[in-house]
C-alpha cells in the first residue's frame, strides 16, 4: 500500500530551498533540547555479524516494490530443519516482532515437500494442534509444528513453530474467523513469516487452562473440523531466544540512523542475542524500564500519561493521539501530515519509575519518497479518545539500540520483562 | 469546553441518565444493532455484564472470561453506536461489530503493509481502529450517523 508521489522531490525540493520551514532537514542528532536520550547516530555501535548477532534489514519486503511493498519493517533470515535432522530450509524476510511471541512462517514460503517433515504437534485430547494466532489486522491460522530454529549460530530445538495457512488444515473454525480476517499469503502477510521476539515467554500462558480464548484448537490429523482446546504452555507459540542454550535472555534491535527527514530505501542494522551475556550485548548505560505483564509501561506525550504504551518493531508507524496534527489518507493508511515536520518529545517511564525523555519527528509521509522504505519520521493517529496508548513504532529504533530482556531472565540490569535504550 | 459542558450536566442529569437506563436494559447487541434485540453478545462471548448511565447515553460493559473488556454505547433509543474492546484477547468481532465485521474483515484482506499490530477503517458510516499487541489488544469503532446529540468522541473509552 505504498504511495508513490510524483511530486515528492519538488517538494523537498521546495523545502530544501526554503531553509525547510522551520523543519529539521539536516539529520543527524535530536532536533530539540528535551530529549535525554541518545540522540539519533551519537554513541551508537552496531553489532557486526556474528556467533549471536543476524544482520537486519529494513526494505521493501519479500513482495519487492510495488503495491505489496511493505515499510518500516525488519526482516531476518532464519533456518528451520527437521527436528534432528540436517533436512533445513532458510527463510529470509522473516519480520523481526518485538510486540509478539514464538516463529510462525507461511506455508508458501516452503516447499511443500518439506512441510511433512515438520512433525505435527499432538493437542492433550488428540489429533493435531492448531493455532488461531489473534492479531491487530486479522487472524493467523494454521497448524503447529516442531522445528529446530537456527538464527546467526544460536539454535533452538525442537521449537513449536505455527505454520500459516497450512494447506493440510485449510477448515478454519468458526470460532477463528470470527476474530477477523486470515492473513496466510506472504503478500497479505507482508513477510514470509514473524518471528516474535517480545519480553515474555509464549503467547497464551492462559490457554493452558482454557479455550476462552479461541486462540488453540484440536484439529483431525489430515483435515476435518476442528474444536477448541487447551494448549500446555511447552505446545505453544514460543519466543525462540527463550530456547536458546545461551545468550537467551533477551535480544537487542540495532538500527542505524536515517536521514531525517528523507528516510532511506534501505537501513541495515542487527538483531543481536542475549543481554550481557557477551562482549557484545552488554546493557552499558541504557536505562532499564520494567514492563507490566502485558509488556506495557506508560509514556507521557504533552502532560497527558498513556498508561497503555509500548515500544514495538512490529508497527510500522509511532501511533498516538494528537487531534492538533492534521492527518490525511485513507484508511487503513491514515496518517498524520504537517505542512512542515515536527520536533515533537515524548518520555516513556518505567514501572520502577525510570524514564527517558525521547525526542522525535514527525513529517507528511506523503511528501517522502514512495520507492523508500525507512523513515524515522511517520506517525499516524489513534482514534480520539479511544486509546490510552501511545505506540513507538519502528521509527523509535533508528539510530538507538533497544534490547527487550524476557521475563524471568536475571541480567545486569535486573530481571525482565523490561525494555532498555 | 466539553469537559465543563459535562461536569454541569453530570449532577442535573444523573436522574434521566438513569431513567434512560432502566429503559435501555439490557442492552447488549452489535454495533448499529437494536438493544431490544437481547444480550446476544453477553450469551455468545460467555461474558458477565452490568450498565453504566452517562449523560444521554449507556454504557453496557461486558467482561469476557479472557478479562478482555468490552464497552457497548447505547443510545437512548436503543441502538448501539459505539463498541471499543481492550485485554489479552481479540473479542468476537463478528459478533461484537455486527453487520460492520465484513468491513473490519475487507480491510484486513488486502495487503496493508506488514504491520500486524493496528488496522483502520475509516468509511462514511463506519470508522475503525484496532491496535496493541500480544497479551494487551484494543480496538474501538463507531457508526457516526448514530452518534446522539452533542456526543464527544472523547467519550469513547
Amino acid at each position: 500500500m505504498r504511495r508513490i508521489f510524483l511530486f515528492a522531490f519538488a517538494q523537498l525540493i521546495f523545502l530544501a530551498a526554503c531553509g525547510g520551514g522551520g523543519s529539521d532537514l539536516t539529520g543527524g542528532t535530536g532536533s530539540t533540547g528535551t530529549g535525554t536520550g541518545t540522540g539519533t547516530g551519537t554513541g551508537q555501535t552496531i553489532a557486526p555479524v556474528g556467533a549471536n548477532v543476524v544482520q537486519m534489514i529494513v526494505n521493501a519486503g519479500p513482495s519487492g516494490a510495488g503495491s505489496n511493498a511493505t515499510f518500516n519493517i525488519p526482516y531476518v533470515s532464519v533456518t528451520i530443519c527437521a527436528p534432528g535432522t540436517t533436512n533445513c530450509q532458510t527463510i529470509p524476510y522473516v519480520e523481526v516482532d518485538t510486540g509478539s511471541y514464538g516463529l510462525r512462517i507461511i506455508a508458501s514460503a516452503l516447499p511443500t515437500s518439506f512441510l511433512p517433515a515438520l512433525p505435527l504437534e499432538t493437542s492433550i485430547v488428540g489429533g493435531a494442534l492448531a493455532e488461531c494466532a489473534q492479531f491487530g489486522d486479522g487472524i493467523a491460522w494454521g497448524s503447529m509444528r516442531t522445528a529446530d530454529m537456527t538464527i546467526a549460530s544460536e539454535t533452538a530445538t525442537s521449537l513449536p513453530v505455527q505454520i500459516i495457512g497450512d494447506p493440510n488444515y485449510p477448515e478454519i473454525p468458526s470460532d477463528c474467523t470470527s476474530h477477523g480476517s486470515p492473513e496466510d499469503t506472504v503478500a497479505l502477510f507482508g513477510a514470509n513469516g514473524i518471528i516474535g521476539v517480545g519480553p515474555f515467554l509464549t503467547d497464551c500462558p492462559a490457554c493452558a487452562g482454557t479455550t476462552q480464548y479461541n486462540i488453540y484448537f484440536s484439529c483431525p490429523v489430515g483435515g476435518g473440523a476442528c474444536n477448541d482446546v487447551e494448549a500446555p504452555v511447552t505446545q505453544q507459540a514460543t519466543n525462540p531466544v527463550s530456547k536458546f542454550t545461551t545468550d537467551n535472555t533477551g535480544v537487542i534491535v540495532e538500527l542505524p540512523p536515517v536521514a531525517d527527514p528523507a528516510g532511506a530505501a534501505t537501513a541495515t542494522g542487527a538483531l543481536v542475542f542475549g543481554i550481557g551475556t557477551a562482549s557484545n550485548n552488554a546493557l552499558g548505560s541504557a536505562s532499564v524500564l520494567t514492563t507490566d505483564d502485558t509488556g506495557d509501561f506508560t509514556i507521557t506525550y504533552k502532560g497527558v500519561a498513556y498508561a497503555q504504551s509500548f515500544i514495538d518493531s512490529g508497527s510500522n508507524y509511532t501511533f498516538f493521539n494528537d487531534g492538533s496534527i492534521a492527518s490525511c489518507g485513507t484508511a487503513p493508511n491514515q496518517y498524520f501530515c504537517p505542512s512542515s515536520e515536527l520536533s515533537l518529545s515524548a518520555t516513556p517511564t518505567g514501572l520502577n519509575n525510570v524514564e527517558k525523555a525521547v525526542s522525535f519527528n514527525v513529517s507528511n509521509i506523503a511528501n517522502l519518497s514512495g520507492s523508500f522504505s525507512a523513515f524515522d519520521n511517520v506517525a499516524a493517529p489513534e482514534l480520539a479518545g479511544s486509546s490510552q496508548s501511545f505506540d513507538f513504532g519502528l521509527p523509535f529504533f533508528y539510530g538507538r539500540n533497544v534490547f527487550v530482556a524476557i521475563e524471568g531472565a536475571s541480567t545486569s540490569g535486573g530481571v525482565g520483562p523490561f525494555i532498555a535504550f | 469546553m466539553k469537559h465543563s459542558r459535562r461536569a454541569k450536566a453530570t449532577g442535573l442529569a444523573l436522574g434521566a441518565a438513569l431513567a434512560v437506563a432502566s429503559v435501555t436494559l439490557p442492552a447488549f447487541a452489535a454495533l448499529g444493532g437494536d438493544a431490544t434485540s437481547v444480550d446476544a453478545d453477553v450469551a455468545k462471548m460467555k461474558g458477565q455484564a452490568h450498565a453504566t448511565p452517562a449523560v444521554g447515553y449507556t454504557v453496557s460493559q461486558i467482561t469476557l472470561p479472557t478479562g478482555t473488556v468490552v464497552n457497548e454505547y447505547v443510545t437512548p433509543g436503543g441502538k448501539v453506536f459505539a463498541v471499543t474492546w481492550k485485554g489479552p484477547s481479540v473479542p468476537d468481532l463478528q459478533q461484537t461489530l455486527g453487520s460492520y465485521f465484513s468491513a473490519f474483515q475487507a480491510a484486513g484482506s488486502v495487503p496493508h503493509g506488514g504491520n500486524h499490530h493496528q488496522l483502520r477503517v475509516q468509511q462514511s458510516d463506519f470508522v475503525l481502529q484496532t491496535g496493541g499487541h500480544m497479551r494487551a489488544w484494543r480496538g474501538a469503532a463507531y457508526v457516526p450517523s448514530l452518534l446522539p446529540p452533542n456526543f464527544s468522541l472523547d467519550d469513547i473509552k
